[in-house]
């Protein structure tokens, strides 16, 4: 019988342990998948956060490092510096990158160290249980936001990737989603594009991509990938930020 | 005993005892021959889950779901997909142990569906030695949480008011009483009042709700 | 860690050594090898357990054969003095101006303070001679409890210090001395 379908050998055998319907499986399928069709799953080093995806060490076929919280790209500036000629990624929460790890985060763009990041953005803290993140929306509810994040006291969430857009050595920064096929097939393209130009040696490159916590937001899959277009998108815009001329 | 609809959900303050008659609800409902299954949905407490007597179940032949994570350390809140098995398949009786408050109960709101298409039954266990549902007002304002944060409604009450092996029959009573004013306030029946067996002839008769004999199982490290 | 320095460092060159092959490092499998994994996270407490008594007994080995001590003076001294770093050159001078008065002090400088030199500090609160201990630093005496546990009760452990950038005088910490041998005697 023909092959018609195979899993992407940029993923191990391990089953994930994610929740039904939480969109870091896609997402890890998707970086997996570019790793493969780019040949670069032996020649790749990922680094986890803290945080749900902690184990995605365990899932990719590449060697992975574990970094402390937010650290994620202090520890692949490091190896990308050893090792100039492999592909190097972080894949980050909105809890990891935009909290804990801002510092990490705007420093390794603005030093234009040449790695790849891969955001997760699903407004919230995930692992810990559904905390209020920089990225939870004015009005939406978390554990230590019973009555929704208000503005006057709780600020406005923050926008990763348009802030990251103005730095000059973040060479190309993109927001995408993952909540239905055609979106899932742009994310692609753009965590592609973002490792070509990263072995093209341009700078740091970021994709941002949202997703859904259907336990912590109490909805089902569906419900939950609903939200996300009605209340995330609007906020935080899908779209390319900054590319490289050359590269248009 | 145990003529609650096929799906049981249990629900209470961190500490009242709701694991520990899980538990013994779990064990009960094994012995009287259903297929039982207990899933543990406590993703906010990593201590004194139901998922640490595994082994004990599944000796008794009871499936025991809970994380699909293995290490009793993990407080991730990874939910396996083994849990949409007791919704899909109906030969199971299944009882679900949820989180001790709203922030618990909201990792039931993503089952919402599935309960919507069939009836269930949400037993709030009140102990009334517990800071939070020690009087009227609390104990409603608890239970509306719970509601809010799991998308659900509970259909009764179970009195498990005690102090651990210190407990009294003036305990359950004063328990027994502030469960009679929660069910005349919100209408819902006092289903089990839950009873360490070694008590249960020391209690008066003519009780609202049935004597729910229990044995303890969940043990502490210290003890 | 790094600290401000009060006078200037000279750095000697580090000889090199051989290292064993990095077989563990995450340098891209090329293919050739499973991927390695670099990480710290036990979730099994079994497992966890298991590896903090593996980095116990790596605790045990450097406090085994990395602890850096100097011994000065302690042939027959009444008061030793435990100090370190810019206190200790202060302490010396306190020292000679004690002998000069019919003291015999002596010190005992941590040069790691971990692995922390508590055998030096047990021998010393065995020597008959010894009639107290006198703690010096430039703190409020983030050694002196190290020192007690040493010394476990066998002869008393007193504490001087100045914080801030302040520094001990020697007729300072000369006057203490014999505040605490007062005490002592």
């Amino acid at each position: 019988m023909a092959v018609v379908f195979e899993k992407t050998k940029g993923l191990t055998d391990k089953p994930f342990h994610y929740c039904p319907g939480c969109t870091h499986g896609i997402i890890h399928r998707l970086v997996a998948e570019v790793l493969e069709e780019l040949g670069l799953v032996d020649k790749t080093i990922g680094v986890a956060p803290v945080g749900c995806s902690v184990f995605a060490y365990d899932y990719f076929n590449c060697d992975m490092h574990e970094a402390s919280h937010g650290r994620a790209p202090a520890v692949a500036t490091g190896i990308k510096r050893v090792h100039p000629d492999k592909a190097v990624f972080t894949y980050q929460g909105d809890g990891d990158l935009a909290s804990i790890g801002t510092a990490e985060i705007v420093h390794a763009a603005m030093r234009g160290e040449k790695f790849t990041t891969i955001f997760v953005n699903n407004a919230i803290y995930g692992m810990t249980g559904g905390q209020m993140a920089p990225t939870t929306l004015v009005g939406q509810k978390a554990t230590t936001a019973p009555l929704g994040r208000m503005e006057d006291h709780a600020g406005m969430p923050l926008r990763v990737s348009e802030m990251l857009a103005t730095i000059p050595k973040a060479v190309f920064v993109e927001r995408v989603s993952v909540h239905d096929v055609k979106h899932i097939n742009q994310a692609k393209k753009a965590i592609k594009k973002a490792f070509q130009l990263q072995m093209e040696g341009k700078g740091f490159t970021l994709v941002e991509v949202l997703s859904t916590c259907p336990t912590n937001w109490g909805k089902t899959p569906v419900e939950s990938l609903k939200w996300l277009q009605e209340n995330m998108m609007p906020y935080f815009p899908l779209g390319n930020f900054r590319t490289p001329e050359e590269a248009k | 005993m145990f003529d609650e609809k096929r799906i049981r959900i249990i629900t209470g303050h961190y500490g009242s005892g709701k694991t520990e008659f899980a538990v013994n609800y779990t064990l009960g409902l094994a012995a009287a021959g259903y297929k039982t299954a207990i899933v543990d949905l406590d993703i906010v407490n990593p201590y004194f889950r139901s998922r640490e007597l595994e082994p004990f179940f599944e000796e008794k032949g009871i499936r025991v779901i809970s994380s699909s994570i293995k290490g009793l350390a993990g407080d991730l809140p990874a939910l396996s997909p083994e849990i949409n098995t007791v919704f899909h398949d109906k030969s199971y009786s299944a009882v679900l142990d949820v989180g001790g408050d709203k922030v618990g109960a909201t990792a039931l709101g993503r089952y919402h569906e599935s309960l919507d298409r069939e009836p269930y039954d949400m037993m709030f266990v009140l102990n009334a030695n517990r800071s939070m549902t020690h009087d009227l007002d609390g104990a409603i304002r608890y239970i509306r949480e719970i509601e809010a944060g799991s998308r659900q409604k509970v259909t009764s009450l179970v009195n498990n008011t005690h102090l651990c092996g210190e407990t009294t029959i003036e305990d359950i009573m004063r328990g027994q009483k502030l469960c009679e004013q929660v069910s005349d306030a919100l209408g819902l029946p006092i289903k089990y009042i839950v009873v360490h067996k070694d008590l249960v002839p020391s209690l008066p008769h003519n009780l609202k709700g049935e004597v729910f004999p229990i044995d303890i199982y969940m043990k502490k490290p210290w003890e | 860690m790094i600290g401000q320095m009060m006078e200037p460092v000279e750095f000697r060159p580090v000889p090199k050594r051989t290292l064993p092959e990095k077989t563990w490092a995450t340098t891209g499998t090329d293919g050739k090898r499973q991927p390695n994994i670099i990480n710290s996270l036990f979730i099994d407490p079994q497992e966890c357990e298991n590896h903090n008594f593996k980095l116990f007994r790596k605790y045990d080995e450097i406090a085994k054969n990395e602890t850096r001590v100097e011994t000065y003076n302690l042939d027959g001294a009444e008061i030793v003095f435990v100090a370190y770093g810019t206190t200790a050159r202060i302490v010396k001078n306190a020292i000679n101006t004690l002998a000069k008065d019919g003291i015999k002090a002596g010190m005992i400088r941590p040069i790691t303070l971990w692995p922390f030199p508590t055998q030096a500090i047990k021998d010393a609160a065995d020597r008959a001679s010894v009639k107290a201990f006198l703690t010096v630093e430039m703190s409020m005496g983030q050694m002196v409890e190290d020192v007690r546990l040493a010394v476990n009760g066998k002869k008393p452990v007193e504490f001087y210090g100045r914080t801030g950038g302040m520094i001990p005088t020697p007729k300072a910490i000369v006057e203490q001395a014999k505040k605490v041998l007062g005490g002592a005697k």
